[in-house]
């Protein structure tokens, strides 16, 4: 929701980004704050956990300040980390993992039956955990607290991203765009392309993928398993590509540019140029604060393969507190190793010079990419079984 | 392919420049039409009110 | 771009909403349009039946009247009954009907379960449909049935009810909606369906958790629950205007009737509800068994052709006989 709620534009974006513009240069990261504060408190309490959730607003003005405390090499830094991984860990993993320590039964004495998700909070951690990590290595300045708040509270990024960087938005906010007629064409264009993205395909498909369970799954012929897989593929690009325009969009009308997010991922020939395309502010914080400390590709083959696996596992784990997101995280992570022991062994390739090396190319990623997506909407018994009927009938 | 592509982010607000021939620039009335046109269509396909898939995360 | 032109660009946009908003207005065709019409276009209309799918379904005016004893002289019958509506359309349309019809004498309103008292919910997207009704002919009433003094809702079903984009929007809405069944549809069985939709979807509905019925019955005796606002407001009317009213408790199926109706709660209800009848001057029609065969009903909650002239014949009986509303 809240992208396709006219609150949103009316009462939050709109009167925020015209008023960003007209104010004093000092005045616009208060602007940001006021307004991302307005924005949480409000799309908290109707819809993401009432007032204990309009109550974790708590966290950036705890977090704000404690990053004050974060200088080069510092165990603030460390510690910055942490508690954002905490927050995260309580809020999103703490009915997962303690299902897990009692083997899913229904009597995990530690489950948390009223829990509830902040707004936005798997985005906003990554913001914390990417700015605490970069002042560790002073790889970005301090900036003012006001500026930082403005970065950790930008409505139109906060729900769903695309996930920032603090040196990237600094500049921004200090100097946006001043090429108001530019911004509020390119602005206006892209929220309502992503709304089209999302209502007109992405809506319209859920009539298909809304039969990706057991029940349906059973009784369809296995040439319609195809369509409803392929269908879900579709449909969550649309969904989500749509959602980054919007958030594009709308961060352009107050003259802020927002990286990208995708770059037409499906019609890429191979799997790591598709996840370079693909929530590809995620991949690079994935790989900029997993990937890299774990070692990156400047150890053995072995140890590559293993933080490639792990990365992934991690991506997956994030996407949703399911063992079914893990294994859908692995089965990338199997097709990234995978791709890598062919680029060894065939390099350069010659399927990058032909255009029927292509096509195979193309139609090989989008495959084993669709097929991935059953581990993403479907729990693992239900996936296997949409295989079994799928491969064998 | 690379034009089309283009075409669609010029179109879509992506790109500000339009591809090499494309006759409507950014200074277009045509703008108007084609976010009345959007607008419509929005209009239309409105109203399943499901929730955006990654809006949970 | 200059600014001059980038609002320039603007005024085309809203020009360009503008003429879809009348093309809608002048072209599209509704639901409560077309009954609003069909009851502008009666001669006459002696009595007025009101409620939703139920009585849609229910009542055949045509068989109605030839069960009179002389049809010639039989009232003039109109079944203003709209499926997927709540009182508050029903209202309007009694509203809209006895203003254009003053000679109506009799008002007879199908209901179902615990209709009468239940507060009914209702968002933005539930008024879609048949119920845009509400907002279309009479915003403000229906605002203040629907949310009681507020002002911010009132604003918003004037709002909507003015503008054919949003008022109309189930209109358009149904084509993608259509077109989403036929997706839905591809490689899976045939789902069976009748004039109001997919039968499946009206089993779901008629199939309530007992414990849950048995609650909001309870809930209702113990509370002394009151007519909802619409019904109120709607048996008020029609007795200032010396209408008779009667509300009829609509057929059920022999499931339903097993399940539900044969419990102490439903006949504590019952005595409930013609007790708080009496009291406000209308009289009640118990006709939930009056459709014995599950063979006349086509879904969970809808009579079919057959069902419907059992029901209408049974009606003129009952009219005749035991209730003889004045004039007629």
């Amino acid at each position: 929701m809240i992208f396709n709620t006219l609150i949103y534009y009316f009462l939050f974006l709109l009167p925020a980004a015209g008023l960003f513009r007209v104010v004093k240069s000092d005045w616009r990261p208060l602007v940001c704050i006021v307004a991302g504060s307005g924005f949480f408190l409000y799309f908290s309490i109707t819809q993401f956990g009432g007032y204990f959730g309009a109550a974790c607003l708590l966290m950036f003005v705890w977090e704000s300040l404690f990053s004050r405390l974060y200088k080069k090499g510092s165990i603030f830094c460390l510690i910055g980390v942490a508690q954002a991984v905490i927050f995260l860990f309580i809020f999103k993993y703490w009915n997962f993992f303690t299902g897990l320590a009692f083997h899913f039964s229904d009597e995990n004495p530690l489950h948390w039956s009223s829990i509830f998700l902040p707004l936005g909070i798997s985005f906003f951690t990554f913001e914390f955990i990417h700015y605490a990590v970069d002042r560790y290595k002073g790889t970005t300045e301090a900036g003012r607290l006001r500026d930082y708040l403005a970065f950790i509270l930008f409505f139109p990024t906060m729900v769903a991203g695309p996930i920032k960087r603090y040196q990237d938005f600094l500049p921004n906010l200090l100097h946006p765009s001043t090429d108001f007629t530019l911004d509020w064409n390119r602005g206006i264009t892209r929220i309502l392309s992503g709304m089209i993205k999302k209502f007109a395909v992405a809506d319209v498909l859920t009539s298909l993928t809304n039969h990706l369970n057991h029940a349906d799954i059973a009784v369809a012929p296995r040439w319609v398993l195809i369509i409803w897989i392929v269908a879900y593929g579709i449909h969550i690009y649309f969904d989500f590509s749509g959602y980054s325009d919007i958030a594009i969009g709308s961060a352009r009308l107050f003259g802020i540019t927002v990286k990208e997010n995708f770059n037409w991922p499906y019609l890429q020939t191979n799997i790591a140029d598709f996840w370079a395309c693909w929530h590809m502010t995620l991949y690079r914080w994935l790989i900029d604060y997993i990937f890299i400390p774990l070692g990156g590709s400047r150890v053995s083959p072995i140890m590559i393969y293993r933080n490639v696996m792990i990365t992934m596992a991690f991506s997956g784990l994030w996407h949703g507190a399911g063992l079914n997101f893990v294994v859908w995280g692995l089965w990338h992570g199997a097709l990234l190793c995978g791709h890598r022991l062919w680029r060894t062994w065939r390099d350069p390739l010659p399927a990058e010079t032909s255009l029927g090396g292509r096509l195979a190319g193309w139609a090989l990623t989008f495959t084993l990419v669709t097929l991935g997506w059953a581990f993403f909407c479907m729990d693992i018994q239900t996936a296997l079984f949409f295989f079994q009927r799928l491969l064998i009938g | 392919m690379d034009w089309i592509k283009h075409l669609l982010e010029y179109l879509g607000g992506e790109k500000d420049i339009p591809p090499a021939g494309f006759p409507l620039t950014l200074n277009s009335y045509w703008w108007g039409i084609w976010w009345g046109l959007l607008a419509c269509a929005i209009l239309i396909f409105c109203g399943q009110s499901s929730k955006f898939i990654y809006i949970d995360f | 771009m200059t600014i001059r032109r980038f609002f320039a660009c603007l005024a085309v946009t809203l020009g360009v909403i503008a003429a879809f908003n009348i093309f809608l207005a002048l072209k599209v065709d509704s639901v409560p349009k077309s009954i609003q019409r069909k009851m502008k276009a009666m001669p006459r209309i002696d009595i007025l039946f009101l409620g939703n799918s139920l009585m849609q379904s229910g009542l055949d005016p045509a068989e109605f009247t030839a069960g009179w004893i002389n049809p010639e002289k039989a009232p003039l019958a109109f079944n203003a009954g709209l499926g997927s509506s709540s009182p508050v359309e029903h209202y309007v349309l009694a509203h809209q009907s006895i203003e254009h019809h003053p000679e109506i004498s009799c008002l007879i309103y199908g209901f179902r379960d615990f209709q009468l008292t239940e507060p009914e919910g209702y968002s933005w997207k539930e008024l879609e449909g048949n119920r845009s009704m509400a907002y279309s002919m009479e915003p403000s009433v229906s605002a203040s049935l629907y949310a009681p003094g507020s002002a911010w809702e009132e604003w918003r079903f004037r709002l909507i009810g003015a503008l054919p984009a949003l008022r109309e929007h189930s209109q358009l809405w149904k084509y993608v909606e259509l077109m989403r069944r036929d997706l839905q549809q591809i490689g899976m069985p045939k789902a069976k369906t009748n004039e109001f939709g997919r039968v499946a979807d009206f089993q779901k509905v008629a199939e309530t958790d007992l414990a849950q019925f048995q609650r909001a019955g309870e809930m209702a005796i113990a509370r002394s629950a009151p007519f909802v606002p619409a019904i109120e407001k709607l048996i008020k009317m029609a007795l200032e205007k010396k209408i008779r009213v009667i509300f009829v408790e609509m057929p059920v199926t022999a499931e339903h009737r097993g399940r539900y109706y044969a419990t102490g709660t439903w006949q504590r209800y019952q005595a409930y509800l013609k007790n708080k009848m009496s009291a406000s001057g209308v009289t009640y029609v118990a006709a939930g068994d009056w459709v014995p065969e599950d063979a006349d009903f086509s879904d969970g909650l809808h009579l079919n052709s057959t069902g419907a002239d059992l029901f209408s014949r049974k009606m003129t009986t009952a009219l005749t006989k035991e209730l003889k509303p004045k004039g007629l």
